[in-house]
């Protein structure tokens, strides 16, 4: 059976989209409506794939459809609506990360911190709780997220290429028709993109990972 | 027995991590059992989805009330394509974006060089020029009369011709 994702690259479906992007540009906020759900899987999953959490991923996919309908007049339509869309939830997801980072480097530490019997200890002894702090739930993951935020300082045609390769999983005939050029030149932005991630990625890690 | 990582036999970390963002199939991982389980390690620690349990992360109750939101927040007015920007500048094609600034241009030009651009009789245009001269000249010669006259008074006085007295 195929999935929502896989339908929503059918023929029919691109010409309802390119149908509802006509209608929601002339202001028709029902027609974004249906935008909106004929896309919030994708939304949703990408969101996720790159923050790693629910809530934060509602959060960016919402943010990246109030975007949408803000700059639907600037959208051209020789970029596919699905890229045009991939390309602002990669950006709200960057941005994400980058408050995030922000937020995490302009908390104090405090060090001296109340245990559960009254007594001071040391924050450094306590264990993390994971489920508690967004940040900490992204611990786990900071390869993850050290692939988003290169992601996000990409050139538009290659952050737009990688992101439907390996977040959405499209194939290369795919992403070649979505922008009208060849294999060829979808390969070169790949390759010059996951290039510069893992060249990030061993600067920050060397040549073994610090996986759990 | 522990993977030498890395080596000419067995692709690093980094390598790996290339080929799954690529999502390239990597013959050495279908030959070599502990690369492959390497890389699985890799992807499952950067992609949330790639655990079975986390495959669909969300329901059907989470996109009618994600929809909602985006709903509401529409209506509450944190997006308007109907601004002034997007009614009356955003739909404006490239072309016409260029042909409006090309205009602009030239509007400026042809208002800053407008007067200048029927030509007026030269002894007009030249006017300015010869009565700012002329005064400059008028200046100049009562300076240099000024002048003469020092020297010509200078000349006139007798050099011997100071009183030392009677005694």
């Amino acid at each position: 059976m195929a999935t929502a994702d896989e339908t929503a690259r059918t023929p029919e479906r691109a010409a309802q989209t390119a149908r509802l992007v006509r209608a929601a540009r002339s202001g028709d906020r029902e027609a974004f409506g249906q935008l909106v759900e004929l896309h919030q899987r994708a939304v949703s999953r990408l969101a996720y794939r790159i923050l790693g959490e629910r809530d934060d991923a509602d959060g960016a996919a919402q943010d990246a459809f109030v975007k949408a309908w803000r700059s639907l007049g600037r959208f051209r339509e020789e970029c596919p609506f699905d890229a045009w869309l991939s390309r602002i939830v990669v950006n709200q997801c960057h941005d994400r990360l980058k408050r995030a980072r922000r937020r995490v480097m302009e908390t104090p530490l405090d060090l001296d911190v109340a245990a559960p019997s009254g007594a001071v200890a040391n924050q450094l002894d306590q264990p993390v709780d994971f489920a508690a702090d967004p940040e900490a739930r992204c611990v786990g993951r900071e390869i993850g997220r050290k692939i988003a935020e290169q992601v996000g300082t990409l050139p538009d045609m290659q952050r737009d290429v990688f992101a439907l390769r390996y977040y959405e999983d499209r194939s290369l005939a795919e992403i070649a028709a979505l922008f009208r050029v060849s294999i060829g030149t979808v390969k070169t932005h790949l390759f010059r993109a996951t290039r510069r991630i893992r060249k990030a990625v061993e600067i920050l890690y060397g040549t073994r990972l610090p996986l759990p | 027995m522990e993977h030498g990582f890395p080596s000419p036999e067995h692709p690093s970390d980094a390598a790996l991590l290339e080929a799954l963002l690529r999502r390239e199939p990597d013959p050495h991982l279908t030959r070599c059992p502990r690369c492959a389980q390497r890389a699985e390690a890799i992807a499952r620690d950067i992609d949330p989805l790639r655990t079975e349990s986390a495959r669909e992360p969300f329901d059907a109750a989470f996109y009618r009330r994600q929809s909602a939101a985006i709903q509401a927040r529409l209506g509450a007015g944190h997006g308007s394509p109907r601004s002034l920007h997007s009614l009356f500048l955003a739909p404006l094609p490239r072309v016409a974006w260029a042909a409006a600034a090309v205009a602009a241009v030239l509007a400026v030009a042809v208002g800053l060089r407008g007067p200048r651009l029927v030509p007026r009789p030269v002894s007009e245009r030249a006017r300015p020029v010869a009565e700012f001269a002329n005064r400059a000249r008028r200046a100049q010669d009562r300076a240099d009369d000024r002048l003469l006259r020092e020297i010509d008074d200078m000349l006139d006085e007798d050099p011997y011709d100071v009183d030392l007295g009677d005694g």
